[in-house]
This record gives structure tokens, C-alpha cells and sequence, in this order.
């Protein structure tokens, strides 16, 4: 049970970061345009996010697959030509209206963890005996 | 491609890397691919570049390691590759493969999702024939025990309700060569029908195993078809 309870909340997190981490690409490139290592270099180093680099790789592909990110080729001073992405007018859009409630939201996720605890504490019982019951089964 | 652009100690590392890349990415159109792996080739250019690790095969060493496994590069193009692979040949061996998916729950996106909707019609299907089959089962053998009943205690209720009905009286339990023996008769068709009963019954209790059993893959398909809905 513990085991299982691990892996799940793993899997919020996987989930979780994924959510946010396409949000942090769109926004590093809301800036400037990035080719795949510099967007990495501006997600790991400015901002702190720790990441294996390829997992950006397929998000860029959804992204652009949905239309909200652009790429084009472009020769480099040193070393092989980089392919540049940038967000499209529906990316921008889609972003401005993404971070806007991703605020909304974190303030909302601080707000009730700052909330006195008796309140929590009244809805909590009932969601430990729901589990406790499913458990038993 | 590559000639020029990595010093030849570590060269064939690279080569390496971006061809098992390049095995991950089979089904996928070739300008795709193509593209993907010139990416990934900058990709390790500069970060090679970047790195400060003084031996050049540690430095690409660590320029992979940072990257990640080939799949994790091409996570969310593999399922369609793999759906359209199965389209191509092999097809068994994908819908085996979307079983397995269906049973270990590997996290692939939604393009599996076709194929794995297939086999649960199938298994849909067998589901309901089965119990049906169990519930008739246990009908009929509720009918005949209240039937053989009744023939136990008044065989000539029987008799004339069949006349009734305009039916042929058929004997249940008759052996031939035995002589007429209605409450002999009765009393096998009574055993005959709470057997009947019985094995119905048996299998509503083992078809409660089969749902438990086929409830992982259901909840599972439902639980990405709605993230899939979320999603748009």
C-alpha cells in the first residue's frame, strides 16, 4: 500500500511538472526565441528548473504540433546549423491567458495552506474514512 | 553529417547515441526524422562545447547522461510510430503489445488508444455472453425446480397445464425400461435443475473474479480518455 501510495504521488509530481514546464518553456521563449541547449541553459540556470535535457524535445514537438510554437533552421558561427523555435500569435495569446492563471492558481494553492487549520482538519475525517473503507475491500 | 563537427575520440560515442535514437524513431516519416536527429546532434554540439570536464570522452560522457535515453528524447512521438508500425506489418504482435499496455499500464499517449479500445470491445463482448449464459442458467434452473416441485407433489397439475398450453408431455428424468415413476421422475428433474441452478450460480461467484480481473484495463482506458478530454 505505502509502495503504491509512493508511486503515486510521483506520478502527481511527474504530472505536475510536466504542466509547468511546458508553461516555463512558452514563457522563455515569450522573451526570445531559443534553439533547444540555450532554452535548457535559460530553464536549468536562470530559472532553476532541474530537468533531463531531452524531455524538452518532445514537449516542443506537441507545441508546435498545436500550433503555438514555430521553428526554423538557422547556420551557427561555430558547429551545426540550430533550429530556432518561437511562439506563434496563438502561442502568445495562449500563454498571456496560461500565466495569468497559473498565478491565480499558485496564489490560491498558498492561500489555503495559510488557512487556519480547523477548517481542514473538519473535511479531513471524512476523506480518511472513505479511503479507509475502499482500503478494507 | 558529423565529420568535422566532434573530435574523433568521441565521435563514434555520438554516431552511437543518435542511431539508437534513430531506432527509436522508425515509423515516423523520414524529413521528421531527419530533422530530429540533426537537432539532437546540435544539441550535443553544444552542450559538448559548454562542458568543462577536461577528458573529451568524459565530457560526452556527460553531455549524454544530461541529455537522457533516446526514448526519453522521443517520448510522445513513439506511440503513434507504434500505431502506425502495427498499421504497416506486424500487426499481432501490436495488438500483444496494446495488451500488455492495457495490463501494465505503461504511461504511452493517446494514439494507442485505438487499438487498446478494440480489444476491450472484444473483451466487452465475452463479458456480456458470459453472463448471460450464467444468468439463464440459473433462470432455468429456478423454472425447473419449481416445476419438478409441483410434479412432486400433484404429477396431474402438470399434465394438464402442458395440455393447456397445447404441448407435448415430455418426460424429464424418464428412463426408459424403468417403469413409470412419477415421483422418481420428479425428484430427478429436481437435482437436474438445482445442478443447473448451482452451475449458474458458480458462475456469477468466478464472474466476479473476471471483473475484477479485466476492471484494471476498463478503468485504466477511461482514466486516460478522460485526461485525453482534459487535455483539449
Amino acid at each position: 500500500m505505502t509502495k503504491y501510495m509512493t508511486s503515486d504521488i510521483e506520478n502527481k509530481l511527474i504530472q505536475l511538472r510536466k504542466g509547468i514546464l511546458e508553461l516555463a518553456i512558452m514563457g522563455a521563449l515569450y522573451r526570445e526565441r531559443h534553439y533547444g541547449y540555450s532554452l535548457v541553459r535559460v530553464l536549468t540556470v536562470a530559472e532553476d528548473i532541474p530537468l533531463k535535457e531531452g524531455t524538452i524535445y518532445p514537449l516542443l514537438g506537441r507545441l508546435a504540433k498545436e500550433g503555438l510554437v514555430a521553428s526554423e533552421w538557422s547556420e551557427s558561427q561555430q558547429g551545426p546549423p540550430r533550429k530556432y523555435y518561437m511562439l506563434t500569435p496563438e502561442g502568445r495569446q495562449t500563454y498571456e491567458t496560461m500565466s495569468g492563471e497559473f498565478r491565480r492558481l499558485v496564489a490560491l494553492v498558498e492561500r489555503s495552506a495559510a488557512r487556519p487549520a480547523k477548517r481542514a482538519a473538519r473535511i479531513q475525517p471524512k476523506k480518511l474514512q472513505i479511503r479507509r473503507k475502499a482500503n478494507d475491500e | 553529417m558529423m565529420s568535422e563537427t566532434f573530435p574523433a575520440s568521441v565521435k563514434k560515442i555520438v554516431a552511437d547515441y543518435l542511431e539508437r535514437l534513430r531506432g527509436h524513431l522508425k515509423g515516423v516519416n523520414a524529413k521528421d526524422q531527419d530533422d530530429l536527429l540533426r537537432e539532437i546532434e546540435s544539441h550535443i554540439y553544444e552542450s559538448f562545447r559548454n562542458r568543462s570536464e577536461k577528458d573529451e570522452v568524459e565530457r560526452i560522457l556527460a553531455v549524454l547522461r544530461h541529455l537522457g535515453e533516446p526514448a526519453e528524447v522521443v517520448s510522445s512521438r513513439l506511440p503513434a510510430a507504434m500505431v502506425d508500425m502495427g498499421r504497416k506489418k506486424k500487426l499481432p504482435m501490436y495488438i500483444l503489445a496494446g495488451v500488455l499496455i492495457a495490463l501494465v499500464g505503461l504511461p504511452l499517449g493517446g494514439s494507442a488508444l485505438g487499438l487498446i479500445f478494440g480489444m476491450l470491445g472484444g473483451l466487452l463482448g465475452f463479458l456480456i455472453g458470459y453472463f448471460a449464459v450464467a444468468i439463464s442458467l440459473v433462470f432455468a434452473g429456478l423454472v425447473g425446480m419449481v416445476v419438478s416441485f409441483i410434479y412432486l407433489v400433484s404429477p396431474t397439475f402438470i399434465y394438464k397445464l402442458v395440455g393447456w398450453l397445447g404441448g407435448e408431455y415430455v418426460q424429464i428424468g424418464h428412463i426408459p425400461g424403468l417403469l413409470h415413476n412419477p415421483t422418481l421422475e420428479a425428484i430427478i428433474a429436481l437435482i437436474a435443475s438445482l445442478v443447473l441452478a448451482g452451475l449458474g450460480l458458480l458462475m456469477l461467484w468466478g464472474g466476479k473474479h473476471i471483473l475484477r480481473g479485466l476492471s484494471f484495463p476498463f478503468n485504466w482506458t477511461m482514466e486516460k480518455v478522460r485526461s485525453l478530454t482534459k487535455k483539449k
